[in-house]
């Protein structure tokens, strides 16, 4: 029987030489081990980009919006990154310059892909409901529909027409047509 | 695609009839635990009768202990847990304790799989636990992770450290014994 093997910690990943990554992957450290994700294709990829700039517009005076957003959503072993997401500026202003964020973004956007998983993504939304984040929106560019989970783990699906609110994370609102148009 | 998640929360859980098996909630899902074998708890019962009559300035040990890994979508439990007075003090009794007790020691039954027993290893030491020990009856073996995450391996003629807790040491001898 094989013993267990060591934990990768966030430090030691980082420390790893590059040509542990192979360039056709992103990369995230999850349960102290490293996974190899697939770039998202070009329909994934204009959604992403596309909501990032949706939401830039509307919430970067209030914090900062991010693409591919590395954080922590465990102290150790774990580091990940947001498709989108948003920080408030007081967050954001106390991030360490030579770490990331610890906890997760109080918008936590996953774009699903092929690759998704169920379990991977209640593990998404339970993490960042449970560590500093807002609401965790799940988009789905098949059914061109938004699932926002806020503290309670509810679901709320919003398809064309409806308009997701933006109030938690400063004001405003985004229209769902907006995001696949 | 996947199909969208729809995590339980505790309360939602706790309201769940009882049934044949035992339950857990792990990340907003319900999981059924098989039942232990007698030599599961048997050996449950005596690392914590050991670890009691050595820890009891440290804090209370309990067995199949629950707690709240997450604030929300998740309450497990622990074959054997130790839990700081200060802790304990500070508990609200008509609750489960928030985040993982400071050891939280599984017994590693024939349903557990390496990959299950690590992921859990890094949840409690990253939510509380100073230690978490892996009892393996079968090699007769402890291992024990630390938030460093570099496992230890201890075995027959060895003793487990028991300074973070206050407390000397446990050989692994007596808990095989």
């Amino acid at each position: 029987m094989a013993s267990f093997s060591r934990l990768i910690t966030v430090e030691q990943f980082w420390e790893l030489p590059d040509d542990n990554f192979p360039e056709a992957f992103l990369h995230e450290l999850q349960h102290g081990e490293i996974v190899a994700l697939p770039r998202p294709k070009h329909g994934l990829y204009e959604v992403q980009f596309g909501l990032f700039r949706l939401l830039d517009a509307r919430l970067r005076s209030f914090g900062m919006v991010g693409f591919e957003m590395a954080y922590r959503p465990l102290p150790e072993f774990e580091l990940r990154a947001a498709d989108v997401a948003f920080v408030s500026q007081a967050r954001w202003d106390g991030v360490n310059p030579d770490d990331v964020l610890h906890g997760s973004p109080d918008l936590l956007v996953e774009v699903m892909s092929p690759s998704s998983t169920e379990k991977g993504l209640r593990e998404v939304v339970c993490y960042g409901l449970a560590t500093d984040a807002k609401e965790v929106w799940i988009v789905d560019g098949g059914q061109k529909s938004v699932t926002a989970f806020r503290g309670d783990g509810v679901p709320a699906v919003f398809t064309s027409g409806d308009a997701l609110s933006l109030a938690a994370f400063g004001g405003g609102e985004l229209a769902v047509d907006e995001i696949f148009s | 695609m996947a199909a969208l998640p729809q995590p339980m929360s505790v309360e939602q859980f706790r309201q769940l009839p009882k049934g044949e098996f035992e339950y857990e909630l792990h990340f907003g899902e319900v999981v059924a635990m098989t039942r232990p074998k007698p030599r599961h708890w048997l050996l449950r019962d005596r690392l914590a009768d050991l670890l009691k009559a050595r820890l009891s300035a440290y804090g209370h040990v309990g067995v199949e202990i629950p707690f709240r890994l997450l604030p929300e979508f998740d309450l497990r439990a622990a074959d054997v847990a130790v839990i700081s007075h200060a802790r304990m003090e500070a508990m609200d009794l008509d609750d489960d304790l928030r985040g993982a007790p400071e050891l939280v020691i599984e017994v590693k039954s024939p349903s557990n799989t390496d990959q299950q027993l690590r992921q859990r290893a890094i949840f409690c030491l990253s939510r509380g636990a100073m230690e978490f020990w892996i009892v393996d009856t079968g090699r007769k073996s402890v291992t024990v992770f630390h938030p460093d995450g570099v496992p230890a391996v201890f075995s027959t003629g060895d003793s487990l450290s028991l300074a973070a807790f206050g407390g000397t040491e446990l050989a692994v001898d007596e808990i095989f014994a």
